[in-house]
Formats: C-alpha cells, structure tokens, sequence
C-alpha cells in the first residue's frame, strides 16, 4: 500500500445518527476538489445526533475512518468534524464601534475589533459559540455592504448569525474522535456543511433554505441575498417515522425501519382501492396485511409536525416575509415518495430535492443525500485550506472552541 | 380474545363495579382487585383476585401507598393475564385509597406500554377524609398526568348533599355510583361496537376530566339543558390543578330513527359554550329491545393537555440544570426520565420537548389520527 502525497489531503467526518460517514477528497490544482472515496459504517447508539454509548460510537468511527483508508490509500491524520444537536442555537446579533466624532476610515483592524466584540458577547451557562457568521456591515448614513473597508464613517456597525451550543454535550462527540488519534482541523455545523454542497453562489442569491431530514435530527439554514440569515436544529427526525410505526404496528424497531424504507411514502393511496400490503416473512413475524394509508398517516402526521415546526419558527423570523426563494430538502428523508409535495403544503414556497454540486473523481456520492453532510464539509474544509495556503500560516487557524476542548482532560 | 374489560379495584372500584352489574347485568370479563378479603369476598365480578395475601394476611393495606404499590409490582404474573386478554381496559377506583391508587397507576403504565386503551373513573376524597388521603388522591392525580389516557374523576365531597345528604357517605356513595355506572355502560358499548372503521381510541375523548356536573337525560328533557349547564362552568380545584379547559361530553344512546344530526342540532348552543365538545353516540343492537333515547352529559374542567405541558416544561428544566452543573455527566440523570409513556427508543436518551409537548411520542397519538391496522 501506498500512501498519497501529492496533494494536501481533506478528510470530512460527520458522527450521524444512522451512520458514520467519512469523506476523502485531494486538493489539488487552482483549489479543485477531486473526490477519492466516502466510507460509512452504521452508527451504534447514536441518538439525535449525540453520543448514547461512547465505546460503541467510538469502534463505529474507528471502523468508518479504516474502511475509508483501505478505500482511499490515504491515512487519515486530521479531520473536519461536522457538528449538531438539539442543543445548538443560533440567533443574530449587532455590535457597534464608534470612530471618533469627526468619522474615520474603515480598516481591517476596525473589522477585527468588531469580530472581537461579538465573540466576547455572554451566552447562557455552558454554551459555547461554534460560529460567527458576518451578516452585513453597516455605516451612520444607514449603507449595507459585505465590504466596508476603505468607506469612511463615524460609527461602523456588524450583523452575525451567532451560533452556539452546549460545550459539555459536544465534547464527547469531540473526545470519541480524538481518542482515535485523530487531529481535528476544524468543525462546522451540520447544516453548513451540507448548504455548501447543494447551494451554488446564485441560489444564496436568489434565497434557499436548506432542510437535512437526518435520522435523529432535522436541521435547516436560511440563506436571504446571499447571507445566511437563520438556522435551527430541531431533535427530531426520521427515526421518530419508525418510532410511531413501530408503536402503531407493535413491531421490533429495525423491521419498522424496513417497512419505512420499502413501503413509506406520504402520499395517500385512494380510499376507493383501499390498496393493502402484504408483508414478507423477514420483515414481521407472521404474515400480516397492514394497510398502507395507515403507514401514510402514521409518517405524514409526523412528518407534517416537523415542517409546522420549522415554518413557526420561520414565522417569526423578520426576513420571511420577504422571503422568495426556493426550499431544497436533504438527508435520508429526502428520499421519501411526495416529501417534496408535503413540504410545498407546509411551506408555500417551491420545493426541490438537493443535488449535489459536481466533484470530480469517485461518483458513488450521485444520488445520496444523505452524504451531503461529508461532501459539504470537503467544501468547507477547501475553504481553510486554501485561506492558510494564501496567508502561508504555518499553523491552521484553530477556533475558540478547539482551544477550548483541548485543553480538557478528559475523564475516563 | 376479550376486547374489553372492567376492573374494579379497591372498596370503591369494587362497590362501583357491582352497582354497574346489578344495574345492566352484563356479560363479559369483570375483575374485582383488592387485598381487603372482604372487599373481594363480596363482589359480584365473575374474577375475584385477593391481592397481596402474604404481606396483608387479606386485611388490607390501611391506605399505604407504598405496600400497595409494591404488592401490585409482586403480583404482576397474576394480574398481567388481565393485561394480555383484552384491548381496552378501564379501571374503577377511589383515589385516597392505596390499593385503589396504587392500582389505577399500575395499570396505566403497563397500558401505556403495550399500546392498549386505558379508561378510567374515579372518585376524589371528601374534603373530611384523611390528610394522609387526600395527599394520596393528588399524588395519584400527578402521576397519571404522564399518561395518554382518559380520566374521569368524580368529587365524592362535590356530590355531598346533591346525591346523598351531607352526613351520611354511605348514601353519597351508593347513589353516585349507581348515576355513574351510566358511564362505564356507555364506555362498554363503545369498545364494544369499535371496529377497524371506527375505532375507539382513549385519546379522543376528554383526558383528566374533573367532572364539575352531571346529568342524565331523555330527547324530551333536553330544551333545559342551557340553563342546567352555565352555573357549573368553574375550575375545578379540587386537586391543586388551576389550568383547565371546559369541556362537555354528551352520550347518548341513539334510535335508529334518529340521525347523529337530529342529535347534534339539540347541542348547538352549547357547543360554543365550552373549550371541547365531545359527542359520543351509542347505537344499540339488541333485538326485541325498545332502543334507549336517553343518555348523559358530564361537564368539566378537562386538565389535560395544558397542565401535562407546564409539568414536562418543569421537568427539562430541572434536567437541563442538572446537566449544566454536573459537566463530566453526558448522560442524562435516569432519575428524571422515569418515562412510561411509550416513546420507543426514545426512552433512553434526551427528550425533545417543543412548547411544553414530548415530540418523543407518537405524533398520530398526539394529534388523534385515527389507525386503522
Ligand atoms: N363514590 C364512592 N367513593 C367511595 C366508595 N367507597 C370508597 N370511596 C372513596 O374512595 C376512596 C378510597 O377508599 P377505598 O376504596 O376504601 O380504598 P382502597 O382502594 O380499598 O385502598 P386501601 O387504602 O388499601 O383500603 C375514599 O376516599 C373514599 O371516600 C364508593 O362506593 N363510592
Ligand atoms: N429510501 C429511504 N426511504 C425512507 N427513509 C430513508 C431512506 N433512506 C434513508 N432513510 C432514512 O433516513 C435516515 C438517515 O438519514 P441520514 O443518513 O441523512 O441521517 P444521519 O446523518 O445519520 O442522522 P443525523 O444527521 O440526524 O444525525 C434514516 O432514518 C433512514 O431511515
Ligand atoms: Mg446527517
Ligand atoms: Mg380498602
């Protein structure tokens, strides 16, 4: 076996509910992404996106990231960790500094400063600020812009879309990593990640809101004129489908997961033909015929809920209003038939299914949304690589919150 | 299989299950639990199961709580039979009691685990019973919040002087429990009747009732229910609980004659008058019978919904505190997930709760969308 050396290596890892996935990709010439593999190993205890049994997370990541080594000749040293829960939180936020009476320049140290002054804002107990992302800045005669540098102004005001999360739930999901000996460069929420690797530059433009439909969690991100504006992560998912299928139908947890797969679908079958299934041996006990409008109604109520959800939040959010732009659902759930149909209900707004922007090399990511989150994060990653590779930073840039997780000891 | 099944347990669930066999004479599966001998002993129900003969000698448990709970913990091979033969069960008891509530707790947890529907009446303390009981009774009424089930609860002390005069409970006691043997009358026929179609499910009716009134009436009698109806509409506190919603549930037993409509135009006014109105309409097979036209209306505070919001709400408080205190803990505290409602693999692990609902449960269940399987 060989190892490969020629171009700086990016690995993304995503601990999800349902699977780990592991993602290897080359940077190689003017930034280019070239795809050498995925691995997945089905996750052990993991629920709603966070840690039941560490031993057993731990052997699942072990067993992603070696199978991904033997798929790729790559060893994997270092990572970009995608993170998530229904801890996390995300809100916006505005810090001012004043430059003088008579107005001054606008620097980079004055971007700096304000960058500071949001990163020192007070969370709740036990959070931890994961991401600042800009917004906007704005100047005293009420101008927007992405970049204020050289305007002139008496007071510089910056927007960001703040998001947090609970340090101590995170940090097992950091530990079960290191533990392996494997170094994290960086982490990004989920839903980050994923928005990078469905949205081009212009749907940012035009407005999108990306939904994941994961296993445990469903997590969503609001992009208005090219800025992400809100998130959220909601802990329930499509594991809560098999879980009420489960209890309606009083069967074992994975033979509902089957039914879910190879039946599931939140369109209504019409109440004339009254279309019944007959289900195998493998996946019930004894021969049972369960009537599909009742898997229908049993997965859109949840279903349903979950959008009600989002939307109320949408609600209330200041830029829905104005909101025009186009949803795109992801995630294993994405894969249900009519779950574009039932979120166009829900939602009011146009409904796709999320592809995947192109990658070179390894195409077995084609129509697997719930691998996004992986591929996102090479994007992502792509995006440190080449700011240290320009800066010729010795170190990466390494966040609060890896300083702050790494100076833990970490209790046995 | 039995598709329904009455049991009555402790002094009062028993006196009121056989006022009920006295009045209908019914056939079907009845059972009489207590660990009062002479209780048992007496009781018209086909299955008389005395309960923890050991521990009580057949004494009794003389209200403790804890014996009570424990005995039904230890007899649950002999009782878990009861569990297996049936899909609905409701349960008759008196809530300062122990067996009576420890009973009532009991059966709702292992309903609430097998997924099978969980009716159930009973009566609240009069007001000079025990301190030891009423505390009883309201730590009973706590506990059963957890539960997706339907609970009717009747004031002993709110019939006082209207079904018996004030000094003599005997009296209060029999002739409440032979107006209230029209309920489980009316529960008997509806599981009886549930079909794939239309099937009963517990979760559609009024859930922690505290019944504020009640009556009986014919099709004639029915213009004057207006009047009857709105001195009643108070909260009911009996138990602690402020929030309430007014809820009316009307039953009736309908002629072939009569369409469901003739029926709901009587209750036009009403219906606006209260928060939830339910209508239960019973339509009786027997041959060579006369088909009652009569039936009952029971108005209360439905505690339900609101009240389980703010006690989950309260309960991720305290472990969210706890979690943030204690920061080694990644694992929940498993003191506080003594969860029985059936939420699967969500048993185990962090709950979701979104204004005051466990998002862990069901969402059909939630939302009442009937199944058919
Ligand atoms: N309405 C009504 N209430 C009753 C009747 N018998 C008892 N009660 C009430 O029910 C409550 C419980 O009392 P019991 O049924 O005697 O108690 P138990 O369940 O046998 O439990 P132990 O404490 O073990 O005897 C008391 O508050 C009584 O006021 C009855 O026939 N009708
Ligand atoms: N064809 C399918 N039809 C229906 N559901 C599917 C299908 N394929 C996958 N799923 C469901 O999608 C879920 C897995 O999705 P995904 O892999 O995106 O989640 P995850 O990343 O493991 O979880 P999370 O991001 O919530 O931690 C599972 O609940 C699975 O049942
Ligand atoms: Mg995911
Ligand atoms: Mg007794």
């Amino acid at each position: 076996m060989f190892w490969k050396k020629e171009w700086p290596i990016l690995v993304g890892l995503e601990i999800g509910t349902s699977k780990i996935a592991c993602s290897v990709a080359e940077l190689r010439e003017g930034g280019e992404l070239y795809l050498l593999g995925i691995a997945e190993s089905p996750s052990l205890n993991v629920r709603k996106g966070e840690i039941v049994d560490f031993e057993l997370a731990q052997k699942s990541v072990h067993d992603a990231i070696v199978e991904a080594e033997a798929k790729t000749n790559v060893a994997i040293e270092e990572v970009y960790l995608a993170i998530s829960g229904a801890h996390i939180r995300s809100f916006n936020s505005k810090v001012v500094i004043s430059l003088g009476e008579d107005g001054d320049r606008i620097d980079q140290k004055h971007l700096m400063e304000l960058r500071s002054l949001v990163r020192q804002q007070a969370l709740p107990t036990g959070q931890i600020l994961l991401h600042d992302l800009l917004k906007t800045y704005s100047l005293d005669d009420g101008t927007l812009t992405e970049n204020p540098i050289g305007l002139f102004s008496k007071k510089l005001t910056a927007e960001y879309h703040l998001i947090s999360g609970i340090a101590t739930r995170l940090q097992t999901t950091v530990r079960c990593v290191k533990e392996l000996s494997i170094d994290i460069c960086n982490y990004c929420l989920s839903i980050f990640a994923t928005a990078q690797a469905v949205l081009t530059r212009s749907q940012k433009m035009q407005g999108a809101i990306v939904i994941d439909l994961g296993a445990g969690l469903t997590d969503y991100i609001v992009y208005h004129g090219g800025i992400i504006v809100h998130s959220g992560v909601i802990g329930v998912g499509q594991d809560h489908l098999t879980n009420d299928l489960a209890l309606a139908l009083r069967i074992p947890f994975p033979q509902a997961e089957e039914i879910k797969k190879h039946f599931g679908s939140f369109k209504l079958g019409s109440e004339s033909i009254k279309k019944r299934l007959t289900t195998s041996n493998h996946l019930l006990p004894e021969e049972r015929l369960v009537p599909y409008n009742a898997i229908v109604k049993i997965m859109r109520a949840r279903q349903e809920e979950i959008f009600e959800i989002i939307k109320e939040d949408l609600e209330m959010q200041s830029f829905w209003p104005h909101f025009t732009g186009t949803i795109y659902l992801t995630g294993g759930g994405s894969k249900i038939d009519g779950v574009e149909e039932l979120a166009q209900k829900i939602f009011g707004h146009p409904v796709k299914l999320a592809e995947s922007l192109p990658f070179k090399g390894d195409q077995s990511y084609l129509d697997r949304p719930d691998l996004y989150t992986v591929l996102g994060l090479l994007r992502y990653g792509r995006i440190f690589e080449m700011e240290s590779l320009k800066e010729g930073l010795l170190g990466k840039m390494r966040s609060s919150l890896l300083r702050f997780l790494g100076n833990i000891k970490f209790l046995n | 299989m039995t598709k329904n099944v009455v049991v009555g347990i402790g002094k009062a669930g028993i006196n009121l299950l056989d006022e009920w066999i006295l009045a209908e004479e019914p056939s079907g599966l009845f059972y009489a639990l207590d660990a009062d001998f002479s209780s048992v002993e007496g009781s018209l129900a086909e299955r008389r199961i005395l309960l923890g003969k050991e521990a009580t000698k057949g004494l009794g448990t003389c209200g403790d709580l804890e014996l009570a709970s424990k005995i039904f913990e230890e007899e649950e091979p002999r009782i878990e039979q009861i569990l297996e033969e049936c899909e609905h069960l409701l349960v008759l008891s008196g809530l300062g009691g122990a067996m009576g509530s420890a009973g009532l707790q009991f059966f709702s947890r292992k309903a609430s685990e097998r997924i099978k529907t969980l009716s159930s009446i009973a009566f609240l303390p009069f007001h000079s019973e025990a301190f030891s009981r009423q505390d009883t009774a309201r730590k009973t009424v706590q506990e059963l919040l957890e539960f997706p089930h339907q609970f009717i609860f009747f004031s002993n002390e709110k019939a006082k002087g209207v079904f018996g005069p004030a000094d003599d409970p005997l009296r209060v006691y029999r002739n409440l429990n032979k107006k209230v043997s029209s309920i489980i009358s009316c529960w008997y026929h509806l599981t009886q009747a549930a079909t794939e179609e239309a099937p009963f499910d517990s979760t559609n009716f009024p859930s922690l009732l505290f019944v504020e009134d009640f009556y009986s009436f014919s099709l004639r009698g029915v213009e004057k229910l207006p009047d009857k109806i709105q001195p009643y509409l108070q909260p009911a506190k009996d138990v602690g609980l402020e929030q309430n919603r007014k809820v009316a549930w009307v039953c009736f037993f309908l002629s072939p004659t009569k369409t469901e409509e003739d029926l709901r135009s009587l209750f036009k006014a009403e219906e606006s008058l209260f928060d939830r109105f339910y209508l239960s309409i019973i339509r009786e097979n027997r041959e060579n019978m006369d088909a009652r036209e009569e039936g009952f209306v029971l108005i209360g505070n439905a505690a339900g919904e609101k009240f389980i919001e703010t006690e989950i709400e309260k309960q991720l408080e305290r472990t969210d505190t706890i979690l943030a205190d204690n920061k080694s803990s990644t694992q929940p505290d498993d003191g506080l997930q003594k969860d029985s409602i059936s939420t699967g693999i969500f048993t185990k692990g962090y709950k979701t709760v979104h204004k005051g609902v466990n998002l862990d449960l069901p969402a059909f269940l939630r939302k009442g969308i009937s199944i058919k399987i």
